[in-house]
């Protein structure tokens, strides 16, 4: 549970929060200084929808993980293991 | 579009600080070259990942092949085309807003420096002493832009419109505003002086 929200905070919470005080930057800017009648602005309701499309994929992408499952250390042995295998293998 | 159907269009727009009787005459942006070459490079950051995958991961971490690794890689992902994502829409925003207004009365330069600084000046047509287009390079050559440079009579000496589509077209239309603005003051002051 506590592996589950510290990643939570790293990986879901931070780039979620840095995406959404930019998006607002640049939907406060275009809304202030943007020409009115411009068509051009509606290109910036499509990139938001796709950053919406982002972070919720990003949100399964993070529930799809157990996070209680694996370790730094067992990452990198376990690429040991296999590229340790793979080199036994060829020397064969 | 012909002159008449594109004065009738920009009559849709309006700017903050616009003048009761002031009309728009030319909105110019940079050439849209200088946008695509911002999103190349975005392009090319894009594909690091992909490279990463097919090349790297094999010999150096084979065990993001495997759950839960193959997940994380899948999410790390996701993070970085998001700020990629980001990076482009901060780039558009800042080539969408900087733009050159020219009305019948005055020419405003309005430039975004990213997305914590705005610099606005203008300059009033009738203080216009000289006016030079520029097309330099293959590239300009090739894709139609280059630079306006505006001399002008006030402190703000020099006014550049810098890698805008068909300059010597806009140099000619800001000319043509001059010519039509000092008309304009020729008669206000007959009036006066009869």
């Amino acid at each position: 549970m506590t592996n589950f929200i510290i990643n939570g905070l790293v990986f879901v919470l931070m780039p979620l929060g840095i995406y959404f005080i930019l998006g607002y930057l640049v939907f406060y800017h275009l809304r202030t200084y943007g020409l009115k009648g411009d068509a051009t602005k509606n290109t910036a309701y499509k990139f938001a929808v796709i950053l919406v499309l982002f972070s919720a994929m990003i949100i399964i992408a993070f529930l799809s993980i157990d996070w209680n499952s694996g370790s730094a250390e067992d990452f990198f042995s376990r690429s040991n293991q296999i590229l340790n295998k793979e080199n036994y293998e060829q020397q064969q | 579009m012909n002159s008449s159907n594109k004065e009738e269009s920009l009559k849709s727009f309006s700017f903050p600080g616009q003048r009761k009787n002031e009309t728009i005459k030319l909105i110019i942006r940079r050439h849209v070259i200088i946008l695509i070459s911002y999103f190349a490079s975005l392009f090319i950051m894009a594909l690091l990942p992909i490279i990463f995958y097919f090349f790297a991961i094999p010999n150096l971490f084979p065990a993001f092949y495997e759950y839960p690794y193959d997940r994380m890689f899948i999410l790390l992902c996701l993070i970085y085309y998001g700020f990629i994502w980001i990076a482009a829409f901060v780039i558009w925003t800042d080539y969408y807003l900087d733009i050159w207004i020219i009305t019948d009365q005055r020419i405003i330069d309005i430039e975004q420096v990213g997305l914590f600084a705005r610099v606005v000046s203008e300059l009033d047509l009738t203080r216009i002493q000289d006016i030079t287009s520029e097309v330099q390079g293959m590239a300009q050559t090739m894709f139609g832009f280059g630079d306006v440079h505006i001399q002008t009579a006030s402190e703000h000496t020099k006014f550049d419109l810098t890698s805008i589509p068909h300059p010597v077209v806009t140099r000619r239309a800001i000319v043509d505003q001059y010519e039509a603005a000092r008309q304009r003051d020729r008669f206000i002051f007959k009036d006066r002086s009869e």
